[in-house]
């Protein structure tokens, strides 16, 4: 099972949940399943070509998914995916 | 019920809507609502039920649309907002513009890259509109500084204006299924071509309520070597356009708009071409009376000196009481009233965040 940890701004697109779980065995997956079951957040995270936003990060664990590999980054079981937007301001 | 004046203020933070009573004396202010988000374009729907939309261009998350059936005390996102087909290749960069459509429901929206979408059912869902949004031209358009954007959609019946910066000016006459760039007289001070068939950099269009073949736009000018292509007026639903800006200090601005009333009566607020600030830190906004045949300078109220301020193309917007007053936000966050047709005008609000649009309506 991997743990996806939602942030703050995007819970109300996921009834609430600061996280949902997934059983996808790549990061693909996991759009897939999100895209699928909460289509709101899938649209906050990727852009309507399927890329992850540019203000979004994705880590696995503690790695950002632009040093693994790409969509196809493979998932184990007790894998935490985290979504979080970029820190910016101005 | 007395009317009441409603403004939907988009601004880099967020919305606001301040509501007066319709003898505009005070106005009180609620928001910032999306808070933290940059609102480009607001609506107020008063068909039926007045509705209030604004657009909510998230740099994180994407885009959404506020909609408020309350007059603003709230809002709430619609169910989807704009968005292109998965294999079109063009991600949604921006929503510039928001008008109603000819039924209750229905709503226009224009957006970055140029494009039109289309809603039937107040916005929860929306469809791209293919005769404008994958027009043979539309990979030939250019962005300008401010993105490529449609931020004017003017509906007459069937017949549908848009102004994309930088597109120019194009017309369907079948309600959006087809269209047509409609831009001679209108220059495009730095293209190779000065007069082209398309690619201007059209700020904003207007038409008078009251004469739909009469048209102002405000076009990309301040170029002294290219002077008088910024101001223009056509007298043929936007076939043609000639200038009309002599007597202005500057032909470059953003707004333009037309009296609710007299067809003949248009405002601009010419700005500085190098800086797109007020000419000589004195903000003026500008009136003609005979359809730009002459203008008169309206500052009465305003800061003689030492105001830099800009105010973008959808910051400007005029009511349609009796006596109209005008309204419009500047991008050091002061909202500006002028009473009396712009005779006499006082600042609203001092401080609230960069402004990017004004919008008026009367509600019961």
């Amino acid at each position: 099972m991997i743990r996806i940890q939602i942030p703050g701004q995007l819970q109300q697109y996921c009834s609430g949940a600061k996280e949902i779980s997934s059983v996808a065995k790549d990061i693909q997956g996991v759009f897939e399943d999100l895209e699928n079951r909460f289509p709101a957040l899938y649209g906050c995270v990727c852009d309507e070509g399927g890329n992850v936003r540019r203000h979004v990060n994705v880590f696995i664990n503690t790695t950002h998914l632009r040093e693994c590999n790409g969509m196809s980054t493979s998932l184990n079981a007790g894998d935490v995916v985290f979504i979080l937007p970029a820190v910016s301001g101005g | 019920m007395p009317k009441r004046v409603i403004l939907a203020i988009g601004t880099k933070k967020g919305m606001f809507v301040a509501e007066g009573a319709s003898n505009r004396n005070k106005f009180s202010l609620k928001g910032p609502f999306g808070p933290g988000v940059a609102v480009y374009s607001t609506l107020i729907d008063n068909r039926s039920t007045p509705k209030i939309y604004g657009s909510s261009c998230n740099s994180w998350f994407g885009m959404k649309i506020l909609r408020s059936t309350d007059l603003g005390k709230s809002f709430r996102e619609t169910k989807s907002a704009p968005a292109f087909p998965k294999d079109d290749g063009r991600v949604l960069a921006n929503i510039w513009s928001l008008e109603p459509g000819a039924g209750k429901k229905d709503l226009w929206c224009g957006v970055e890259p140029a494009s039109l979408f289309r809603s039937t059912n107040g916005g929860d869902s929306w469809e791209m509109v293919s005769g404008i949004s994958n027009h043979e031209h539309a990979r030939k358009w250019m962005p300008g500084n401010g993105g490529l954007c449609m931020h004017t959609i003017l509906r007459d019946g069937d017949r549908i204006h848009l102004g994309i910066s930088t597109g120019g000016h194009y017309v369907s006459e079948d309600d959006g299924s087809t269209f047509k760039p409609s831009n001679t007289g209108v220059g495009a001070a730095w293209s190779p071509e000065k007069f082209p068939e398309f690619g201007q950099c059209v700020h904003k269009i207007v038409i008078p309520k009251s004469a739909p073949g009469r048209m102002y736009m405000q076009n990309h000018g301040g170029d002294p070597n290219h002077p008088n292509i910024g101001v223009l007026r056509s007298d043929d639903y936007g076939r043609s356009w000639r200038s009309i800006s002599e007597g202005l200090p500057s032909d470059f601005g953003f707004p333009i708009v037309a009296h609710p009333h007299d067809p003949d009566i248009v405002y601009v607020m010419p700005l500085e071409g190098m800086t797109r600030t007020c000419p000589g830190g004195a903000p003026t906004v500008w009136r003609s009376a005979n359809g730009g045949g002459s203008w008169k300078k309206l500052n009465t109220g305003f800061p003689k000196k030492e105001s830099f301020f800009t105010v973008q193309r959808d910051g400007l917007d005029i009511d349609d009481l009796k006596s109209p007053a005008l309204y419009f936000g500047t991008t050091t966050g002061q909202l500006w009233i002028g009473r009396d047709s712009g005779e006499q005008w006082s600042c609203l609000f001092q401080s609230l965040p960069p402004i990017h649009c004004v919008k008026v309506a009367l509600v019961e």
